[in-house]
């Protein structure tokens, strides 16, 4: 199928492919899967350029999509998001200056390269670190992180200003309750520090920025891991909008490749979203923490490619390894699912 | 599998590679095609990108809307009732 924007043939199946992979992988883990969807696009074939563009469209429609499906189940909590809004953005303008500080340095494509393997290397290994540990409490079960009592003393932190005064409300204080999130008060300077942060590295990686948001809300902040997933991707829809917006301007985006991997996406969403009620939150975790150390292997390969000429074969490996690693997640997350929702039948009637 | 389908269609990398290649021929109405959008998002670029934001944002929402329907007529069908934020836990 030829793409008109792109002015590249693609072969439409494989596009659904991935769509699908993209769209269960996102309403499951809370992640828009930009790093997962340029991979997958070059593989196709899709110029460089484009495949981030078209990969942010996607990322962006794919947001929406979970984010409504998420909220219809209760998992997003839209003053929390609201709130790290108000840092996201600048995060995202402060990023777009360094970008271009580091573009006419000709080193943005090593720098953005070496970031993701620090930070995707780190959450990872965090993740897997913290399955064990909490398997070895055996206190898995609950549902509870290795960082409660961290979370919790992060949630009692009291910073100053205590009140501000607003025009037309008068003294506000400065402290929430997020009750979606079970935090009975925090200061809402601390979730505006998290998004500027998230806003930051997003704009700076060219990504949705929501690998990093999702651990940093349940393992720094406390949230419940539905919800962290949930909020995460409202967050997404505003940085997807904002790279959107920015390569379409560019003319980098092909519209048309977009929706038709959004047509699969939201099918992979629906199984995505739907076993976040079925899978409990620590085999969530530990999925997408084998997930992100996948992400962290392949993008090592794409930046050893680069050593010499001889090894630039290891670049179509680290995305055939992404593709691989995201494909068999799919496949573990739809037998998991089958598995919980066979066994809630025969619960069923033992509880009767 | 994807790459199974492709093996043979791209080389060892990205960075010497001609994806115009993989195009069967540019026919005249696909390079008059390109030729407009190209223009067309050069010349009115803000319009283009909110064109583009709009469309992928309409769609999503329409697909959810799908969704929704297909659940709820599903459920309706089966006689069971669809999930509710009360449910959550």
């Amino acid at each position: 199928m030829w793409f008109p924007n792109a002015d590249t043939v693609v072969n439409p199946a494989l596009l659904l492919l991935l769509g699908v992979m993209v769209g269960t992988l996102s309403g499951f883990f809370g992640v828009g899967g930009g790093f997962l969807i340029t991979g997958g696009l070059l593989v196709f074939g899709v110029p460089p350029v484009f495949a981030v563009g078209t990969g942010l469209a996607l990322i962006m429609g794919s947001s929406i999509i979970n984010t409504l499906k998420h909220r219809h189940l209760g998992n997003v909590d839209l003053r929390l998001g609201l709130i790290m809004l108000t840092g996201t953005v600048p995060g995202v303008f402060l990023a777009e200056q360094l970008n271009s500080s580091l573009e006419e340095a000709d080193i943005i494509g090593p720098v953005i390269r070496y970031v993701y393997i620090v930070f995707l290397g780190v959450l990872g290994g965090f993740i897997i670190l913290d399955h064990l540990k909490q398997r070895r409490n055996s206190a898995a079960a609950s549902g509870e992180v290795s960082t409660a009592s961290l979370a919790k003393r992060v949630q009692g932190l009291r910073i100053p200003p205590h009140a501000i005064w607003l025009p037309g409300l008068g003294r506000v204080p400065t402290y929430v309750a997020l009750p979606v999130s079970k935090i009975d008060q925090i200061s809402v300077f601390l979730p505006v520090i998290v998004g500027f942060s998230v806003g930051f590295f997003a704009g700076l990686l060219g990504a949705g920025g929501g690998f990093l948001l999702m651990p940093i809300l349940i393992f720094g902040m406390g949230v419940p891991t539905t919800v962290a997933i949930g909020t995460d991707l409202f967050q997404i829809i505003v940085t997807g909008s904002w790279g959107t917006f920015i390569y379409a301007l560019s003319h980098n985006v092909d519209p048309l490749m977009a929706i038709i991997m959004l047509g699969a996406s939201s099918v992979g969403s629906q199984l995505g979203t739907t076993a976040t009620r079925f899978v409990d939150a620590a085999r969530i975790r530990i999925l997408y923490g084998v997930t992100i150390m996948g992400g962290c292997v392949s993008v090592a390969l794409d930046q050893a490619s680069t050593f010499s000429d001889g090894v630039e074969f290891l670049s179509t490996v680290a995305s055939v390894v992404l593709l691989s690693v995201a494909g068999a997640m799919c496949l573990i997350i739809a037998a998991m699912m089958i598995k919980a929702k066979r066994e809630t039948r025969e619960l069923v009637p033992a509880v009767d | 599998m994807a790459y199974g389908i492709l093996y043979g269609q791209i080389p060892s990398t990205f960075y010497d590679y001609d994806y115009r290649e993989t195009a069967v021929g540019p026919t005249p109405r696909r390079t008059k095609m390109n030729e407009f959008l190209t223009s067309y998002s050069s010349e009115h670029a803000l319009l283009w990108a909110l064109l583009v934001i709009g469309g992928v944002a309409a769609a999503a929402i329409g697909f959810h809307i799908f969704w929704t329907v297909v659940f709820w007529t599903v459920a309706s069908l089966r006689g069971t009732p669809g999930r509710r934020r009360e449910d959550n836990d």
